[in-house]
């Protein structure tokens, strides 16, 4: 299990390497000069010559690359083109905001789309699963921007004052109103995951109620809730648990769309923000977070899986009598 | 009634000896909108310490006729009907669900096909088994449950200490499907066994294993049994009686050597035909021709009317026969127009 | 293909997500032949509900809503197909041939290249990759390339990985079916094997992810665009209209964000409909039948019937014939 674990960090390490390098190589790529960008076009030609020193512009790339590098290693991401202040604090501003919209979302999509998939895998076929299943198809095809247009119009606009549609309060502040804040965005961005989780939860219980251990389960006296509960949804819950775990991902990624709707300052504008001004050290920094945080969970619902999964853990070898 | 040495009994069964009845048995489910009757007027009657065999081809009703016996969930669209269905003398289709219930793994209980596929294969045997002793072993506390489980392991022919927090798969077929049994037979109350197949997918000589268990089990407890198979020479080693199911129906019902020998039933017939004969002179296998009917069309006639070789005519196309007394014995019935018509009371 | 049609025009759903496929390519192809006005004529009525004159509203500058759908319908749709046919292609290929090489160097080189496609947030890659490759005004020929093909090659490259993976999976599983130690076994070679008897037995897989492909596509167009990264004003797409439509919802211009966005969620919907029920109809897991899984022989481009296919349990028919004549 630990041998495992160690493997899998081992491995992703050439990943996050390979990330790094074709993320900084396609940004210097870009076109647009960040040193113009950082002075603006009214300053002085040694402000600007200054400025192209500062950021290793004329350096070769892979000068520039291990400078970067060997900063990181150190715990130094550097410091924002624009505001000169040090990227990880840019970052570490953003990241609650994210998180907390995050974790509103997957309250929403596991609050609703499990007992929703479980409510259409116990009667298929029938008006209650045909109402989820087109419902849960129609909600996957709506695009989380779309929907949170959609929620500001509404709430904006026809019932204006119910729900705030704009902005962010943080926790710390205002916790009240700071959830208020959450609730929209949270559920533009829970709405298209909660029909695919509940299809999901849907698809994998109606396969293990079809399995011969279910069948045994009752013939052996136990009766149907306990069925349902311990036997079927523990071992349905199993891939659920991974597609969750790929949202969470995104989720904590931040969706720049959704965000910027909403005017929220989270991850997700940062990241389009900071490259929309070539911002490069804030860009590289958010999307080395957000690869980071992928094989992390990656790896953590690999060991979730481990867990759930006796076969996994017990290990094939235990030996055949 | 007379007891063989070899425990197989004659004659009808009296009311006492009689540990379950099913009289009109019919599962009808739902497939795209039309109704489909898997089972239909399906009858059984075992007898306390009695093997009866249930063959039929797939596609028969033998397994659907089983679980709606034990009143296992068979589908939310599944209609069930019996006129008669009686657990020693409890009528089941009285019951609320709950008791329904308590029946399962209580007075009678189920064993499958795939002895992997019927355990949680999350789950550790030892849970498994101690949640089955929880429901049906009210006369043991809980500290005693590991205790016991080893002791009904070893019933089986397991050693089963230190392994109780062992997964299913680490287990091989042949000791899965003893401890299915050991599992299904934990109950104390337990009357009637009920065996889907049980032995199909298993090797040859770890089938003889277990058929041999399930005989010592008969022995010593006098358990009742009902075996589902389509092998027929698991019947014949087996078996006191035998009832055949043809595309849903009961066709024959016969004590075991009766049944090889004077069967009466075309099918029955045609199905020994078709077994191959060792040494074999080289000539050409008997097959039956056709194809069993789907059970979505309505069936005007007999069932085995298309395939029959002994077809008498339009009265075969055109009306159902009935399960009528044949000339063996022991309350022996086939469905079939060539069994004569004169018919005396049955002994039921 | 004919009776691949014919099964799903019988199911009620399927026929209306064909339909509904059917409508959107035909929006695409002749929509804006309908237009009553040009796209970008500039009207004198600003911000005006929907009416007899402008069906869908006029937007913030006068110009008729409804013509600009047509148009950004177009421009969203094709958008939309030309990447996910340039991640087909590409991406079913890469995916054979990493499957074809499975556990050596070239498949783990090629995956792991797709893991760091996928590992990209789509609106930063989708932005760099147009920007990298330059919002210059091409030409193929005498047809010119607009800035939206910039787009639809960024998107596309994008989607790669979706088909490389499936690819990849289908090719290994096949490699260990006796037809392929036919061919080799002759002397086929891996040129044969991948095209004439691989790329016809996955190409079913391929095609249901294709139309999810489409969903995606269409998908990040309109948030790219929404965004302002991808097609740029006063160029139309359904992600345009939608950022036009944001600066203007405090005003109640309803009409602004309604259309494109039933636009888009129908369009997703269709495409995510028709590959679950091609998913269906082409997995022979789900079938219950044994006629006509659907497996192909290459070479002479007849299908095969597992009917007429003596001892093959799935109607796979190895191909030599080619490799032969060469």
């Amino acid at each position: 299990m630990l041998r495992m674990l160690g493997s899998r960090l081992l491995s992703s390490v050439p990943v996050l390497i390979m990330i790094s390098i074709v993320a900084f190589t396609l940004l210097r790529l870009t076109p647009g000069d960040p040193a113009l960008l950082s002075v603006g076009l009214e300053a002085p030609p040694e402000a600007y010559a200054k400025a192209r020193e500062e950021m290793r512009l004329d350096e070769p790339i892979w000068v520039q690359y291990w400078a970067w590098v060997t900063d990181v290693a150190r715990g130094d991401f550097g410091v924002s083109y624009s505001d000169r202040a040090p990227v990880l604090s840019v970052m570490a501003e953003r990241l609650p905001v994210t998180t907390q919209l995050a974790l509103g979302a997957l309250v929403l999509i596991i609050g609703l789309g499990i007992p929703l998939g479980v409510l259409s895998a116990l009667r298929p076929n029938r008006l209650t699963d045909q109402v989820i299943r087109v419902g849960s198809l129609a909600g996957i095809s709506v695009p989380n921007f779309v929907v949170a247009l959609f929620l500001v119009l509404i709430f904006g606009w026809w019932f204006p004052g119910i729900l705030p549609y704009q902005g962010f309060v943080p926790f710390s502040e205002d916790p009240l109103r700071s959830l208020a804040n959450t609730v929209l965005p949270a559920l533009a961005l829970a709405a298209p995951q909660i029909g695919l989780i509940a299809r999901l939860t849907r698809s994998a219980m109606l396969e293990v109620l079809g399995q011969d251990y279910i069948s045994a389960a009752r013939a052996m006296g136990v009766s149907e809730w306990v069925v349902i509960w311990k036997d079927t949804l523990r071992n349905a819950l199993l891939p659920v648990v991974t597609v969750l775990g790929v949202q969470t991902g995104f989720l904590l990624g931040g969706s720049v769309v959704v965000e910027t709707v909403f005017g929220i300052p989270g991850l997700g504008r940062l990241l389009v923000e900071s490259f929309t001004i070539r911002d490069y050290p804030v860009t590289i920094g958010v999307m080395m977070f957000v690869a980071a945080v992928f094989v992390f969970i990656n790896i953590l619902v690999d060991l979730l899986y481990g867990l759930i999964n006796p076969r996994i853990r017990v290990g094939y070898s235990a030996g055949k009598e | 009634m007379s007891q063989q040495p070899n425990g197989h009994q004659e004659g009808g069964l009296g009311p006492a000896d009689e540990v379950l009845r099913v009289r009109g048995l019919t599962v009808t489910y739902q497939s795209r909108g039309r109704p489909v009757p898997a089972v239909r007027r399906f009858e059984l009657s075992v007898g306390r310490g009695e093997i009866v065999g249930l063959v039929g081809e797939s596609g028969s009703g033998k397994s659907t006729a089983l679980k709606a016996i034990l009143g296992l969930h068979l589908g939310a669209e599944t209609e069930v009907k019996a006129d008669e269905l009686v657990l020693d003398g409890l009528d089941l289709r009285s019951l609320s669900t709950e008791q329904a219930r308590r029946i399962r793994g209580g007075q009678m209980s189920m064993i499958f096909q795939d002895p992997i596929n019927s355990f949680n294969p999350a789950w550790t045997i030892g849970s498994q088994f101690r949640r089955v002793l929880a429901l049906h072993r009210p006369d043991l506390s809980r500290s005693e449950y590991d205790d016991e489980i080893i002791r009904l392991l070893a019933d089986v022919g397991i050693d089963g200490r230190g392994k109780l927090k062992s997964y299913p798969f680490q287990f091989s077929q042949g000791q899965l499907q003893r401890i299915m049994i050991a599992i299904a037979c934990a109950s104390k109350d337990l009357k009637v066994l009920l065996a889907d197949e049980a032995t199909t997918s298993l090797d040859v000589t770890i089938e003889a294993q277990v058929l041999e268990l399930l005989r010592r089990l008969r022995r010593e407890r006098n358990l009742a049994m009902i075996l589902v198979t389509h092998d027929l020479s698991v019947v014949a080693e087996m078996c006191d009686r035998v009832v055949v199911m043809y595309a849903g129906e009961v066709v024959e019902v016969a004590d075991v050597y009766d049944l090889f020998e004077r069967p009466q039933h075309p099918y029955t017939q045609q199905l020994l035909k078709a077994i191959p004969h060792f040494p074999h002179g080289g000539g050409r296998l008997y097959a039956m021709r056709g194809a069993v009917p789907r059970l979505d069309q309505p069936i005007s006639g007999c069932t085995f009317a298309p395939r029959c070789d002994r077809h008498l005519g339009s009265i075969c196309d055109t009306v159902p026969p009935e399960l009528r007394p044949t000339a063996n014995t022991g309350g022996a019935v086939a469905a079939c127009h060539l069994i004569g018509r004169a018919e005396p009371a049955r002994k039921d | 293909m004919v009776d691949l049609l014919r099964r799903l025009t019988r199911r009620k759903l399927s026929l209306v997500s064909l339909l509904g496929a059917a409508f959107f390519v035909l929006l695409a192809l002749i929509g804006p032949f309908f237009a009553p006005y040009g796209m970008a004529d500039l009207g004198d009525e600003a911000l005006a509900p929907p009416s007899a004159q402008h069906w869908m509203g006029t937007d913030a500058v006068g110009r008729d809503v409804f013509s600009r759908f047509l148009h950004g319908s177009r421009v969203s749709i094709l958008v939309g197909f030309v990447a996910v046919g340039l991640a087909m292609v590409v991406g079913t290929l890469l995916g054979m041939v990493a499957g074809m090489a499975a556990g050596r160097l070239r498949d783990s080189v090629i995956m792991r290249f797709m893991d760091v496609i996928l590992s990209f947030p789509l609106l930063v890659l989708v932005p760099v990759i147009t920007g990298v490759i330059g919002q210059r005004d091409l030409h193929l020929g005498p047809i010119p390339i607009g800035p939206e093909a910039l787009v639809a090659a960024a998107i596309g490259i994008v989607l790669v990985p979706l088909f490389a993976r499936v690819a990849r999976a289908s090719v290994m599983a096949e490699m260990r079916e006796d037809y392929i130690l036919a061919v080799r076994s002759i002397g086929g070679r891996g040129r044969d094997i991948l095209f004439r008897n691989l790329l016809p037995n996955i190409a079913a897989p391929q095609v249901v992810q294709a139309a999810f492909g489409l969903a995606m596509a269409v998908t990040v167009e309109s948030a790219v665009s929404f965004l302002g990264l991808g097609v740029q004003p006063p160029g139309a797409s359904w992600g345009t209209m939608l950022a036009d439509a944001r600066q203007h919802l405090l005003f109640g211009a309803w009409w602004l964000v309604v259309f494109p966005s039933v636009a888009i969620a129908l369009f997703v919907l269709v495409f995510n409909l028709l590959g679950d029920l091609l998913r269906d109809e082409l997995d022979p897991r789900a079938k219950t039948t044994n006629v006509g899984n659907g497996k192909r022989s290459a070479g002479n481009g007849r299908r095969r019937n597992t009917g007429e296919t003596t001892g093959q349990a799935d109607g796979k028919v190895a191909t030599t014939m080619g490799a032969s004549t060469r």
